[in-house]
Parts: C-alpha cells; structure tokens; sequence
C-alpha cells in the first residue's frame, strides 16, 4: 500500500506543479497539441491489441488505461 | 390589441427562427461523419506455436453538442500449440488432451505443446462520451467478450476535468469486469494429479467466476508548446478463479528424471506425475504510468515507463519508445523499441520436486509449510521481454490515414535446473519465445 500512498503524493505533487503559471501554454499555442500525433493515445486500435497481446505473454497490465482483461488469456 | 399582438409576433419571430436554428442545427448534426478505423494484427510465434488474426472495426460519431458515441467489434482467431507448463525431459512425453480425445507427444528434450489450443473469440464495446458542464467531460462504457471457453462482461464509468486554461487535466475512471471460466473437461482440481482420458476428478459441468475492479486517476498536464507529460495511477484487484485449468507441473525426481505417478489404481492414470496449477484466489496490483509526447521541429517522441507491483510478488518494469520521422508528403516512419522485465511470482515453480509438500495431502511429508500454490506458467516467471518494430503511416486526408507495422517480440528466460540433476542435463528447460506481429490499420469517414 506504500507504494501506491507513494504515487498518491506523486499525483498530488505533478497536480500542485501545474498550478504554476510557468506550465502550460495560451489558447493561441495549442497548434502542435492539438495534431493527431501529441494526444496521449493517438492510435487506440494498435494500443488496444498491444494490451491484449502482452496481457496474453506477460504478467502486467494496465497503466495507460484499464489494459487487457476480457479475454480467457491469462 | 396591437399591444397584445406585439409580443404575439414577436414570439412567432423567435419561435420561427430558433425552429430554423434548430433545422439547421439538424442538418449539421446529419452531416457529421461516422469517423471509422479498423485495423487487423497477425500475430505469429516461430517454432509453430500460437498464431492470432485480429480484425478491429471502431466506429465513432458525434451526435451533437460534441457527444461522441463509440462502437468496437473485435475478433481474435487462435491457432497453434501453447505450452501446458510440463517441461523438457530426456524422454518422450504423451498428454491427453483437456477435452479427454485425441493425445499429443511431446519428443525427448523438447518442451511439451498442447496442440488441442484453438479458440475464437469476439468482443462488443459501446461507449458515450459527453461534456459535463464547462470544464468535464463524462464516459461510461460496456464491453461482453466470449470464447468457448470464457464469457466476460465489463462496464467502465470515468470523469475528466479541465483546470488551468485546459493545460491541466485530472480524470478518474472505474472500470469493473466479471468473467465466466468453462474449461473443456471441466475445472480440475488445483495440485491433483494430470488423468489420462475423462478426468473423474474435474468438476461436472461446472464453471467458475471472476471479479475485478479497477480504478485510474490520471493527471495530464500540457508542459509547454512542444512538450504533453500524462501520470497515471491504477489499482486492481480481482477475486475469485485465478488458475490456468489447462497448465501442469512436471514432478520431478532429485535426479531430474520424470518422477512416476504414485497412485496406481485405475487404468486412465497417467503413467509419469503432472499435477495441476493452483493460484490464490485474489489478487491485487498497482502501477504507475509515466508517459510523454514531445514534439520536435517537425517529428514526435513517445517515451513512456510503467513500474507494476502485486501481491503475487510480481514486479516489471516497461519502457517504451517510439519515434514518428516525418519525411513529407504527409508519410512517417516510425521505429519502435520497448523493454520489459518482470520477476516471478511467489508460487513460480518451473518444476516441483518429489516429496514436496502439498496443502491438499498429496505426497505429504508432514512439513509445517506445505504448498498452497504452484504454477509453471512461464507467464508468471522471471523474464525478460524485447520488442523491436518499425511502422510506416500516411495520411490521405481528413482523418483518413493508412498505416502497417511490422514488430517482433522477443521474451528471455534464464529458468533453469540445479547441475545435480543430470537427467536434465542439455535440455533448454526454458525456450525463448519469438514472435512476429504485422498490423495494418486504415482509418477513414462516412
């Protein structure tokens, strides 16, 4: 559980960064996020059947999003 | 009078312009496209183990006021042998299959395949996403697979929120899944021993369940123009079945030779000792996901690492890379490296010992700490995996865009037997495994 309090202090800490005004970008400096390859999960088929290929081979899973699961594979 | 029709025709006015805003609003709302990418994987293991098809259709729409409703259709063919967990031995070794016809022999010094392995199996996914006042955006979601021998159903809710001009954004999803185990021949009984032809032992006609729970809590957080960063944090945990019912262990004597099967009544008894995988029945896990976009002059990074811990003592480590060069004329190519590790679980065993202790009394030598579990699904070992891939991409217009990759995986293992067991001696007790996947994925609107 210790870890997971530590990636809870993390997630607070990123959050409370943000807050800073040095971060981040105006509206009228959104062209390069705003193109197909800077969004988090450009392609989602390919993620999709990566996750459920290493859910089958490996013991992890998850971490991008609810990864694997809905298969008999593992 | 003219005072009370005044507002009248006024209202008429509205009434007749907003009735055209809202045609008009309807002839929009036709006019957005179905947004559709497919793709289809091929993946393929060398030395004639699994080969998977896998053709995906996602379909997407706006219906207005930015409401985006998703569909998904996926396929997946299996085909091949898989391993049944009984290792190497310096003599042939023959199984029946899970569904009690037909056997396979596995030759001396190499890895026993079940060849019985061929599933199909199909998946429908439903979303609708949604704004959620100025700052949210809502999804909830359904998802029910089946195969032969597996039924699952998931249903998955989640909330994001835009703070800091929208360069910050914080979400939180759920995500709960139960799943329904019918094994071919039944489910066996965990640490007893591999039967030859029907297995008195497995449960008639019964299945078994699964549970699990799942919650993220993201924060993506726009670093600066060139520069998107996203932390993920998940918990699992899932209940109940957790066994493979097709995987065994070899029993093995001090020397490294196959142990033969200490019960001798019955005719369908195997003749060499194999018993049954055993896991808890819950397990729980965590990871954290780091993951980047930076976007150079004119190509894209990808760099993401996840660290991934449970109560089944798996640890592993994920770094993945890819680098998108544009080369013009709308093309990318773009190569691919990812590097995984992970150590075995607690209850790991590549092959148990004769006169090892059972919970269940099997071959019990009255030692205080008998084995609860044992598995040697090499999926649960130390190992370590390498993916190396290139994808080229063009785009062809307005979210139309084809693309193929061709990746190949690689998974190590160091596994081995102690050099006093000599029968052993010579034999790759853990095989690599290698696999080509090619994918081609062509999106386009309608």
């Amino acid at each position: 559980m210790s870890i997971t309090l530590k990636c809870c202090a993390l997630l607070v800490g990123i959050s409370l960064l943000s807050g800073c005004s040095s971060l981040g970008v105006k509206p009228w400096e959104r062209d390069l996020m705003a193109k197909k390859s800077m969004q988090p999960n450009s392609y989602p088929l390919e993620s999709a059947i990566d996750d459920h290929t290493y859910f089958s081979k490996e013991a992890s899973a998850g971490g991008r999003g609810f990864g694997g699961g809905g298969c008999g594979c593992n | 009078m003219q005072l009370i029709n005044k507002p009248n025709s006024v209202r008429l006015a509205l009434a007749a312009a907003s009735s055209s805003l809202l045609a008009g609003a309807a002839h929009a709302e036709e006019k957005t496209p179905w947004l559709v990418d497919s793709a289809l994987a091929v993946y393929s293991e060398s030395d004639s183990r699994v080969t998977a098809v896998e053709p995906i259709v996602a379909l997407r729409k706006d219906m207005g006021g930015d409401r985006m409703l998703g569909l998904k259709l996926t396929l997946d063919s299996l085909t091949g042998a898989s391993p049944n967990g009984a290792i190497a031995a310096n003599e042939a070794q023959t199984f029946t299959g899970p569904s009690g016809n037909g056997s396979y022999t596995a030759p001396k010094g190499e890895t026993p395949l079940d060849t019985e392995f061929k599933d199909t199996r199909a998946a429908v996914a439903i979303s609708w996403e949604q704004p959620w006042g100025e700052r949210n955006r809502v999804s909830v979601g359904g998802n029910i697979s089946r195969e032969y021998d597996f039924t699952s159903a998931a249903l998955s809710a989640a909330i994001a929120r835009d703070f800091n001009n929208k360069n910050t954004t914080l979400s939180f999803g759920v995500n709960v899944e139960t799943d329904i185990i019918d094994a071919v021949g039944g489910i066996p009984d965990p640490l007893t021993s591999l039967k030859v032809g029907p297995n008195p032992d497995h449960k008639d006609g019964g299945s078994e369940n699964k549970t699990v729970s799942d919650l993220l809590l993201g924060v993506t957080q726009v670093m600066n123009r060139h520069w998107l960063t996203q932390l993920n944090l998940s918990v699992g945990t899932s209940s109940g079945y957790h066994s493979d019912p097709y995987k065994v262990l070899s029993v093995l004597n001090t020397d490294g030779s196959l142990s033969t099967n200490p019960a001798t009544s019955g005719p369908d008894l195997n003749s060499k000792w194999y018993l049954y995988d055993s896991r808890p029945d819950s397990r729980s896990r965590q990871s954290l996901y780091w993951g980047n976009k930076i976007h150079l002059t004119e190509d894209v990074i990808d760099v993401s690492y996840r660290y991934y811990t449970d109560d089944w003592g798996i640890d592993s480590h994920t770094l993945d890379f890819r680098y998108r060069y544009e080369f013009g004329g709308n093309m990318y190519l773009e190569p691919h490296v990812r590097w995984y590790s992970q150590t075995a679980a607690d209850f790991y065993h590549l092959y148990l010992n004769k006169g090892v202790a059972l919970d269940n009394g099997v071959n019990s030598s009255g030692a205080a700490s008998a084995l609860d579990y044992a598995s040697a699904d090499s999926r649960l070992g130390e190992f370590t995996g390498t993916t190396f891939g290139l994808k080229y991409g063009i785009e062809l217009g307005r979210n139309t865009e084809f693309n193929i990759r061709v990746e190949q995986y690689q998974q190590t293992s160091n596994a081995g037997a102690p050099a006093s067991m000599t029968a052993l001696k010579g034999l790759d007790l853990s095989p690599d495994l290698t696999a080509m996947t090619v994918l081609v994925g062509y999106s386009f609107e309608f």
